[in-house]
């Protein structure tokens, strides 16, 4: 666990990890159902799929927030267990929808959680907070403030400065843009990008926007009920569609209707 | 180390107060000035639990201390003024006495007595073979019962002179009317509403024999407080009632006492208890008793409760009046009631603020193990719904025995009061946490005690500090009932109110009280608003 923080602040080893034939069940319901999937060290990936098709259940059993009913999980080869948890989360980035940001916290205290308790000294939070907003763009005034006095963009961006504080390997993010308008979700979609590129991590971005995931990520993942049913290019999915499905869902896109 | 979290998160309350800067110190000064704040209201609650907890500390001193010899009185006038009269007389002998006065009802006292609480009271000899020790036969005489007493440690001084049996009475017109004279008349005439104390119904020398050795089968039956059926019957909302036979208001209200024809009811002759093991120690203690025997007749007794009862006359200027021994010194009005009530506040707070504490730290941290956790859950707040529903009453009784009188069973008892709100409120406050913030943290990688001093905690604030001040309010009112059992505080002019039918002094414990109520939910509104405030309004 020390080691991994004293290297947080150079470039830090890229990381895969792999589903083999995982299943979770909610009941009678399969929310991931046999999913064998491998992602490489330093890979930017995208799972898409309409909601309830069970890729944001993939990022949680990734983080151990969900435990696989069978089959294994491996993080940097190593099983996902209660033992190794703790030290799987921090070496994960993770990004929901909402942001969750704790609303009785500033952002900097947001962001302060995690170092703090890894007893990083302060000009050390502070020097790396300024350093993450010049990177995701956002005014480093707004530090002093909470989450409900930012606008959804911001808190996003927030949202991915707290989860990059300590540099972890991989970043994991599930809708990340959903909850914002048109413009600023186009804004952060250009930025995302760049900050991928910029930062050498193993990434799997989750949302149900094609154009989004082609845009963000050379691989695509597209899930339906719980399962994967094409994993490859944009190109792949659109001359080569898996099935029906594949093909109606590349279809559903919409563009502006010509002027 | 959940549990080791939560003991944490009970005492700093303020996660609250929120930690939000703890370690580190040099350069976070910026960021500190403002989280270290420490606001007006926090800085007096803090106040407040430092006084309280002082007030206890000092009471508590004062128990410990090589006390004087104390008598202890139940509450009802007579027996106040007979620990009056013998605190007086003691005073001749060179013997300095403190008087624990009202203390409640005979089980009270009779516990109190057995574990040194107290060291004399005045009792009745039928109350001890019916109440007290049910292997004696019911017309034992007083050597017996001298004998009986000393296996546990207890003395019995020669008759005070005068009987104090039970009766029953009505109303000297309805009496004429029904030809009523006897008990055994009684018995046809069904339709009569009774009014009886509810210690006269419970006891064996009481109701429940009274009713089969004369058959008396009525269709109205309720249970009171003996001061408040003279009032009743007066107000012809019932006809008969049980009385005591140096009751005052017997002659004042035109009562007929109805003969005992079978001789049910046994011989109530005043006597004082008092423990052996003072009387050893306090060679006064002998003369002093020995200086009372014989020397209270029936009369005298009835015209001293009527000087108490209908006179308002202060029991204790009654008592030294009738010893002949000059009155305790009479302060100005204004600065006895201010010294009175502030005595009152101060143990008051101590009562309240030492139960509230107990409460939080047991309720925080079972509240904070249940949360989550629905069959453990469901068993804490069910067992303190259970504790709540123990009548106060029952409740102080069954904790004589184990802690003794005073303080410390009013406390305990408010303590067990106070769990259900924290506990519930503790449960529901962190169950509410919204799901995705409780996932963020743990994606964060942040151990479950961090996680529930720095975000589960401060997110279900509200409801917790709501069901601290609902505790608190609670607390405050109940615990005028610690009077019952020597615990002191607002009670005390409550009950003493009620007795002496003396409205003056009821409110004298009721306004504080309702004022005090005021301030604490007052202050735990001030507590939650500037919380809300430093977190909102900051930018």
């Amino acid at each position: 666990m020390n080691a991994r923080h004293a290297t947080a602040a150079a470039t830090p080893r890229a990381i895969g990890f792999a589903f083999e034939g995982v299943t979770r069940r909610y009941g009678a319901q399969r929310a991931v159902d046999a999913v064998t999937l491998a992602f490489a060290p330093g890979s930017v990936s995208a799972l898409v799929g309409s909601s309830g098709s069970g890729k944001s259940t993939l990022l949680r059993l990734l983080l151990g927030l969900e435990i696989a009913d069978e089959g294994r999980v491996l993080f940097d080869q190593q099983p996902v267990t209660p033992d190794t948890v703790a030290d799987i989360r921090r070496a994960c980035g993770y990004v929901i929808q909402s942001g969750g940001l704790f609303p009785h916290l500033s952002v900097r205290a947001n962001l302060a959680l995690l170092p703090r308790h890894l007893r990083w000294p302060a000009d050390r939070i502070d020097a790396r907070a300024v350093e993450l907003a010049a990177l995701v763009n956002l005014d480093s005034a707004l530090l002093q403030r909470y989450p409900h006095q930012l606008s959804g963009g911001q808190r996003q961006r927030v949202a991915l400065m707290r989860a990059l504080m300590t540099d972890p390997p991989v970043l994991l993010l599930d809708e990340p843009l959903g909850a914002l308008d048109p413009i600023i979700r186009h804004q952060l979609q250009d930025e995302l990008r760049t900050i991928f590129e910029a930062i050498g991590k193993t990434v799997i971005v989750v949302t149900h926007d094609l154009a989004e995931a082609a845009f963000l990520a050379p691989r695509l993942v597209l899930m339906r009920a719980g399962a994967v049913v094409q994993d490859g290019s944009l190109a792949d999915l659109r001359e080569r569609p898996a099935d029906e499905f594949v093909a109606r869902f590349v279809a559903a896109q919409r563009s502006l209707p010509p002027a | 180390m959940r549990i080791a979290a939560a003991v944490r998160a009970a005492w700093c309350l303020s996660a609250i107060t929120d930690s939000r800067a703890r370690s580190a110190p040099s350069k976070r000064a910026a960021f500190r000035s403002q989280e270290w704040n420490i606001t007006p209201a926090v800085a007096l609650v803090i106040a407040v639990v430092v006084t309280m907890l002082l007030c206890a500390y000092t009471q508590t001193a004062r128990a410990d201390d090589n006390r004087p010899l104390v008598v202890g009185s139940k509450n009802f006038t007579e027996s106040v003024l007979l620990a009056e009269i013998f605190r007086d007389e003691a005073q001749r002998h060179a013997l300095t006495v403190a008087h624990r006065r009202a203390l409640g009802g005979t089980a009270i006292l009779w516990q109190a007595l057995l574990q040194a609480q107290i060291d004399v009271y005045p009792e009745y000899s039928g109350t001890l073979t019916q109440e007290l020790l049910h292997d004696l036969p019911p017309h034992t005489d007083l050597a017996g019962l001298r004998a009986r007493l000393a296996q546990q440690g207890i003395g019995i001084s020669a008759p005070l002179g005068f009987e104090d049996g039970y009766a029953l009475a009505v109303p000297q017109s309805l009496a004429a009317r029904l030809k009523l004279h006897t008990l055994d008349d009684l018995r046809a005439q069904t339709q009569l509403r009774y009014g009886l104390s509810n210690e006269f119904l419970d006891r064996a020398d009481g109701w429940p024999g009274l009713r089969k050795a004369y058959a008396l089968a009525p269709m109205q039956l309720q249970g009171l407080d003996h001061d408040l059926a003279y009032r009743a019957v007066r107000d012809g909302a019932i006809d008969v009632i049980d009385v005591y036979s140096t009751d005052a208001e017997i002659l004042d209200q035109h009562l007929q006492v109805l003969d005992d024809n079978r001789g049910y009811f046994p011989r109530y002759d005043a006597v004082l208890l008092y423990r052996l093991d003072s009387a050893a120690r306090v060679p006064a203690l002998a003369t002093t008793l020995a200086a009372l025997a014989n020397r209270i007749s029936v009369a005298d007794m009835r015209r001293l409760n009527a000087e108490v009862k209908l006179d308002h006359r202060d029991e204790a200027a009654v008592a030294a009046a009738y010893l002949g021994i000059a009155a305790p010194p009479a302060q100005s009005n204004v600065v006895a009631l201010l010294a009175r009530v502030g005595q009152r506040t101060l143990e008051h707070l101590a009562l309240v603020g030492v139960s509230l504490g107990l409460a939080l730290l047991i309720g925080l941290p079972l509240g904070i193990f249940a949360a989550g956790r629905p069959a453990i859950g469901h068993t804490a707040v069910a067992a303190t719904s259970i504790l709540q529903t123990i009548p106060a009453l029952a409740m102080l009784v069954f904790l004589i025995p184990l802690l003794g009188i005073g303080a410390k069973p009013a406390i305990a008892a408010l303590f067990f009061y106070s769990l259900l709100p924290i506990v519930r409120n503790t449960v529901a406050g962190l169950e509410a946490v919204d799901p995705a913030l409780r996932d963020s943290a743990r994606a964060l990688g942040l151990p479950a005690q961090v996680r529930l001093l720095r975000i589960e905690l401060p997110l279900a604030r509200q409801a917790i500090l709501a069901g601290i001040s609902t505790a608190a309010v609670i607390n405050v009112g109940t615990a005028t009932l610690g009077a019952l059992i020597g615990a002191g505080g607002y009670g005390q002019p409550i009950l003493t109110g009620v007795r002496l039918g003396n409205p003056a002094l009821i409110l004298e414990g009721a306004i504080p009280s309702a004022l005090m109520a005021l301030a604490v939910q007052a202050l735990f509104a001030l507590l939650a608003y500037t919380l809300q405030a430093r977190e909102s309004q900051r930018v």
